[in-house]
């Protein structure tokens, strides 16, 4: 084990892995910082680059860039009411009205101290208990993994802002398009409607920058444009953010606490995390009446939560192969690209790449504080950066992005394509992120599914005669029972 | 376009019904019980399932929207255009990048959408150079990605 810990450190360590940190924190910083960009959406941008770079770089990158683009989401949240991100949005009244008071850099100082403290916190659980639960984990047959992808799907349509019904159809949409290809149990075509390029399955990447970043650009593209905002410089951060830090302790610790957990629930993201902890803080404030006046113990406790999400995510990431957000679910991609196939076997085959990642978190977490403090600084210039040159760039990194996948010109009509589907489907008010989800999980449900069928001659109750299997389908089947009740209950209320 | 949640869920049950049919078209195997139509059978199922749920429950709620409302950043001229512009350039790249090469395409996309989105000639001229030599350097001669080379490219690099 030393060992191994002591690999991962001079491999974390490697000039190229520091550097590749470096400048993926500094494109989150500026990605999280300008209204309408996302963390996911940076990404789904970033994903590109990831292929020319060696695992660890690879992998690495995307963590820094993330880290970096949920807390620099809180910048404009605090100066401009607008939240860089929508991970910033639970708390941007309170960062806001911290600044019309004349303390900016009081808020932007939490929202960076509580960002560190809670994605370090994250990056402690993530590394104490992934190994463990691998270790569990590498037991599993194929139906405790049936029923942990439906899980995971399930609890991904429950917590859907929009209802679990249209989180359902939106995971059916993806599940639908995870079938098209050929079928992995019996090889035939399916929906492929004679195009070669859709025989070996839908694109992935070129589907999930469609579905988050041109989606997005088109939102953004036919939003009016909004009159440029004078934006104060700030100055002082880190006057008085010990003490700020200190006094708001327990939140910071029970914020991030919150997130990693929130944020290990497939589907749930650091969003949910944020109004979670920002519910949760209030809940248990002795003083709930300052909330929403410019109060640090509610941005202590959500911006601790956001960035610990981030981490927890990879919990059932690494372990189980299924995504806890809609980062994960594009990382995914990322690992078995490079060879790191997530399961409980890469604990085993790789522990050293593991560790690094893990390693990767922490330096992402901790110079997320000279780079955040950096960038509050140097606020003014990046959010005025142009819509009319932001747009097309984007577009064209779209467009780049999709095309360098398979260097084929169909990548970028699939991501038109998803484009659209995912504009349509957020207009009317279906989560986007459960239809990646369902393409993630979709091939990994029916191979369980069809595999332990095959195994146990069409018994379906080899589904539940393991213990574990069996108690993951008794919650997941349970879920879904008190989901038709409550919903047959609203229902017949509202009808009274 | 924003519908209803009665017509949203038609339009998924009407989908769920068009990917049941078709995956009833998908041959069996002999022998085996779950072949390559059992998994998009219930997909289908379920979608038809849960769109006519989502379809009811809003009848039963007596739902009050319109069936049809036009999202408010299409009411514009303006608004239209801006999205039928984006797609065209993503088309335009396709169809048109090939013959002319990534960066003419891609300054052309570059230049138009800047001038369409408010920048000013001088300005959209210099980005639009500027971002078409910077994404094909850092594409195709740093990351060795095969774009659409013609005379310029080669000219260039």
């Amino acid at each position: 084990m030393f060992e191994v810990v002591t690999s991962a450190i001079v491999l974390v360590l490697e000039p190229q892995v520091l550097l590749t940190i470096l400048l993926a924190s500094l494109m989150g910083v500026v990605i999280g910082a300008i209204p309408g960009l996302t963390a996911v959406m940076g990404t789904a941008l970033l994903v590109p680059v990831t292929f020319y770079l060696a695992p660890l770089p690879a992998i690495a990158a995307i963590v820094s860039m993330t880290a970096m683009a949920i807390f620099a989401g809180d910048i404009p949240g605090a100066l401009m009411r607008i939240p860089g991100t929508p991970a910033s949005a639970a708390y941007v009244g309170e960062a806001y009205a911290l600044t019309r008071q004349g303390h900016p850099e009081r808020g932007l100082g939490m929202c960076m101290g509580a960002a560190v403290c809670g994605g370090v916190m994250g990056s402690i659980v993530l590394m104490l208990a992934a190994p463990q639960l691998a270790r569990i984990a590498i037991q599993f047959s194929t139906a405790e993994y049936f029923w942990l992808a439906t899980l995971g799907l399930t609890s991904a349509a429950f917590v859907s802002a929009s209802g679990p019904l249209k989180g359902m159809i939106s995971i059916l949409i993806g599940l639908f398009l995870s079938t098209i290809g050929i079928d992995i149990t019996a090889g035939q075509s399916r929906y492929t409607f004679g195009i070669p390029e859709l025989k070996g399955g839908l694109s992935y990447i070129p589907s999930l920058v469609g579905m988050f970043a041109l989606s997005e650009i088109l939102r953004t593209a036919t939003a009016p444009s909004k009159s440029s905002m004078k934006v104060e410089p700030v100055r002082g951060v880190l006057g008085g953010l010990g003490r700020d830090l200190w006094r708001w302790k327990n939140n910071i610790l029970r914020g991030g606490i919150t997130g990693t957990l929130v944020g290990a629930l497939p589907g749930a993201s650091a969003d949910i995390a944020a109004w979670v902890a920002y519910a949760i803080g209030r809940r248990t404030s002795k003083t709930p009446e300052k909330f929403g006046t410019g109060h640090l113990e509610g941005i202590a406790e959500a911006g601790a939560a956001n960035n610990g999400a981030l981490s927890g995510a990879w919990v059932p990431t690494l372990v189980f192969g299924i995504p806890g957000d809609s980062i994960t679910a594009i990382v995914i991609g990322v690992l078995i690209l490079k060879g790191m196939e997530p399961g409980p076997q890469i604990f085993l085959n790789q522990p050293e790449l593991v560790y690094a990642v893990f390693f990767s978190f922490f330096i992402a977490n901790l110079i997320l504080f000279p780079i955040g403090y950096l960038m509050i600084r140097l606020s003014r210039l990046v959010l005025r950066v142009p819509r009319p040159v932001l747009i097309p760039m984007i577009l064209t990194a779209c467009m780049v992005g999709s095309f360098a996948i398979n260097n084929s010109l169909f990548g970028v009509g699939v991501m038109l394509a998803m484009g659209l589907l995912g504009w349509f489907l957020e207009a009317n008010d279906f989560p986007t992120a459960p239809v990646i989800l369902g393409i993630v999980l979709g091939k990994m449900v029916e191979f369980n599914f069809t595999t332990t069928m095959i195994k146990s001659q069409g018994d379906l109750t080899a589904f539940f005669r393991r213990p574990i299997a069996g108690g993951i389908g008794a919650v997941t089947i349970a879920l879904w029972m008190l989901q038709i009740v409550l919903g047959i209950r609203k229902t017949l209320n509202k009808d009274d | 376009m924003k519908m209803n949640d009665i017509l949203n869920g038609v339009l998924a049950a009407t989908a769920g019904i068009a990917i049941f049919v078709k995956a009833r078209t998908f041959p069996a195997i002999p022998g085996q019980r779950f072949g390559a139509s059992f998994f998009p059978g219930v997909v289908g199922g379920t979608l038809v399932l849960a769109g006519l749920v989502l379809a009811i429950s809003s009848v039963v709620r007596k739902q009050t929207k319109p069936w049809l409302t036009v999202l408010p950043a299409m009411r514009s001229a303006r608004g239209i255009v801006s999205f039928a512009l984006i797609f065209a350039s993503g088309l335009f790249y396709i169809f048109v990048s090939q013959y002319i090469g990534f960066i003419f395409t891609i300054f052309i996309i570059m230049f138009g959408l800047q001038l369409w989105f408010g920048g000013t000639w001088r300005s959209s001229l210099l980005a639009a150079l500027g971002c078409s030599l910077g994404f094909y350097v850092v594409f195709a001669v740093v990351l060795r990605v095969p774009l659409q080379d013609t005379a310029i490219e080669r000219l260039l690099f």
